[in-house]
């Protein structure tokens, strides 16, 4: 089996400047902020890579896990800490301009999957910059592969790929065939630490570079605008203010 | 221009109807809106009490249920094949969101998806949450058909629900062959925060699992739901249902109180709704002082054992 696990590095947006905000554009230079893994995507790595590692248990050699990401840049912390971790192949197809186009990263992976024929394809529910989630089901639909999103835990059974999900209705288990895209939503799995032995061992592997055939494409420009929603907040500071929070909420005190 | 909203199954109708009134309020003025409902029967019937114009409402109810999104493609095909609206807003439940996505790509069409607005005005603007609801973004359509699903949030409906006269046809629609197979582990009962008056939400800065399990005394002593902030919800302090933001379940409650949530974005993109938020936190500058109505700067254990006494005494 060969498992994909797509993945993105976003900046901590929470660290961003409140004046960056005010005139936001895709050229802000946002270089000052830590980069980190998109919540979904951490997930799905860790879901992939420990299917791939039960898999292998059951049979040895029977799996492999890749790790792709679009990007024009890698950070080598990344790309080592993914070595580290187990992953066989860290790849990245190199773009200029792949924010707030999901369909265009859609396409991108289509195609690098499609050559790759990679078995089953995990990839977060949604990721920033844009936070549309579009990519996960476009890609299934471009690649015409059964779909399954917001997906919690991962495992095989009787030769089938197992999907513990949350869908409208409750928590459902689905299912299915390989080949598949499966999109991990809220899951508890966060990705695994690396050892310092593993890092070492890492650090001299290189991250496998993609061209996309044709990389030029028109894009609109997007418009951003910021919501002033700031509030007078009162504060309770005294000595007894919890006391006198509690009264002025539910009464039955001197507030 | 002709608007379909489309409703895929979901267990809680009025969020659908709110949905309907949320966005389409602004367009029965000037477009031609039909709704596509799937579901029973009864589904349809009950859809009909609508507040809007009389008659605007063509509801249309396949006699189905399936589980995955793939299998209800075909439904919403038929209905655009029949219908040929230039503009389809897709309820932005789990399955909608899936359906959105794929309907457009099989029609070659653009989407938007996870819209928190539609203006409908001389051009059309559609406009979501960006950069972790740090920024809004907005797109003008000018390209038909055009898809968009709508953020499913719950807002409590304003005003009388007039019902109309039922306009509805039952369209025999069929559904794909599933691909899969589904079978429900749990749940299908509603998400007791979507509905909660008061919402009492811990964050990373409870400290642990014993001061989350001092939240539920609480809520439970108050009847009010639980929620937590993403951080608290990886850290094991409870469900990841009960994770509440943008990634996670948006409230509309009376009041919403939050313990060590310091007050992303993200985070505050699930309770801009409530009506009043209570902030309680160790650091003064944290930003959820800047939303929040009231705030106490103080150690969330210490406030929530003095609380907790303060219930046990009355």
């Amino acid at each position: 089996m060969n498992l994909l696990v797509c993945f993105k590095i976003v900046p901590d947006f929470d660290k961003v400047l409140p004046s960056d905000w005010e005139d936001f554009s895709l050229r802000t230079n946002l270089f000052y902020t830590k980069k980190t893994y998109n919540v979904f995507d951490e997930s799905a790595l860790e879901l992939g890579l420990s299917l791939c590692e039960s898999s292998n248990r059951r049979a040895p050699g029977s799996a492999t896990c890749t790790a792709v990401t679009v990007a024009q840049e890698l950070s080598p912390a990344v790309k080592k800490h993914l070595y580290a971790v187990g992953f066989d192949r860290v790849v990245k197809i190199e773009s200029i301009q792949t924010e707030f186009a999901p369909r265009r990263m859609a396409g991108l992976l289509r195609e690098f999957i499609t050559e790759g024929r990679f078995d089953l394809v995990l990839t977060g529910v949604q990721s920033g910059y844009a936070d549309t989630g579009l990519v996960p089901p476009l890609l299934a639909s471009m690649l015409g592969r059964p779909f399954v999103s917001h997906a919690e835990t991962l495992c095989f059974y009787d030769g089938q790929l197992c999907v513990v999900h949350q869908g409208d209705f409750g928590r459902l288990r689905t299912t299915l065939e390989l080949p598949a895209v499966v999109s991990v939503g809220n899951s508890p799995a966060a990705l695994r630490a690396a050892t310092l032995r593993a890092q070492l061992m890492a650090g001299k592997r290189e991250v496998e570079t993609v061209f996309p055939a044709e990389d030029f494409f028109w894009f609109k420009e997007p418009v951003f605008f910021t919501e002033k929603a700031e509030k007078d907040c009162r504060f309770f500071e005294e000595k007894d203010a919890a006391e006198r929070l509690f009264a002025h909420l539910w009464g039955g005190g001197s507030e | 221009m002709n608007i379909a909203l489309v409703m895929p199954p979901a267990p809680d109708l009025e969020g659908s109807f709110q949905f309907l009134q949320r966005v389409a309020a602004d367009a029965f003025s000037r477009h031609r809106v039909s709704a596509w409902l799937c579901g029973t029967g009864k589904t349809a019937a009950e859809g009909l009490h609508w507040q809007g114009k009389e008659g605007a409402l063509f509801c249309r109810a396949a006699n189905v249920q399936a589980s995955g999104a793939g299998e209800y493609l075909s439904w919403v095909r038929q209905m655009y094949l029949a219908e040929k609206p230039d503009l389809l807003l897709f309820y932005g439940n789990i399955l909608g969101q899936s359906l959105a996505a794929m309907f457009a790509q099989s029609i070659g069409s653009s989407c938007f998806m996870q819209a928190t607005q539609v203006a409908f005005g001389q051009v059309l603007f559609v406009y979501k949450n960006a950069c972790s609801s740090n920024v809004v973004w907005g797109r003008e359509i000018a390209r038909y058909p055009y898809v968009v699903s709508v953020v499913a949030e719950k807002a409590p409906l304003s005003g009388q629900k007039t019902p109309v006269q039922p306009v509805a046809r039952l369209f025999a629609s069929t559904l794909s062959a599933p691909v899969c197979h589904s079978e429900l582990l749990e749940g299908a009962a509603q998400n007791p925060l979507e509905q909660a008056k008061t919402v009492f939400i811990g964050g990373r800065g409870l400290g642990g699992a014993e001061n989350a399990q001092k939240l539920r005394a609480l809520a439970q002593a108050f009847g009010a739901a639980v929620g937590l902030s993403r951080p608290a919800a990886m850290n094991g302090w409870g469900d990841m249902r009960e994770t509440v933001g943008q990634s996670g379940t948006r409230i509309a409650p009376e009041l919403c109180v939050a313990f060590g949530v310091s007050g992303s974005a993200a985070f505050l993109a699930g309770v801009r709704r409530a009506k009043t938020l209570v902030a309680v936190n160790t650091d003064r500058n944290a930003p959820i002082f800047r939303h929040a109505d009231e705030g106490l700067v103080a150690d969330t254990g210490e406030v929530l054992d003095c609380w907790l006494k303060k219930c046990e005494v009355s």
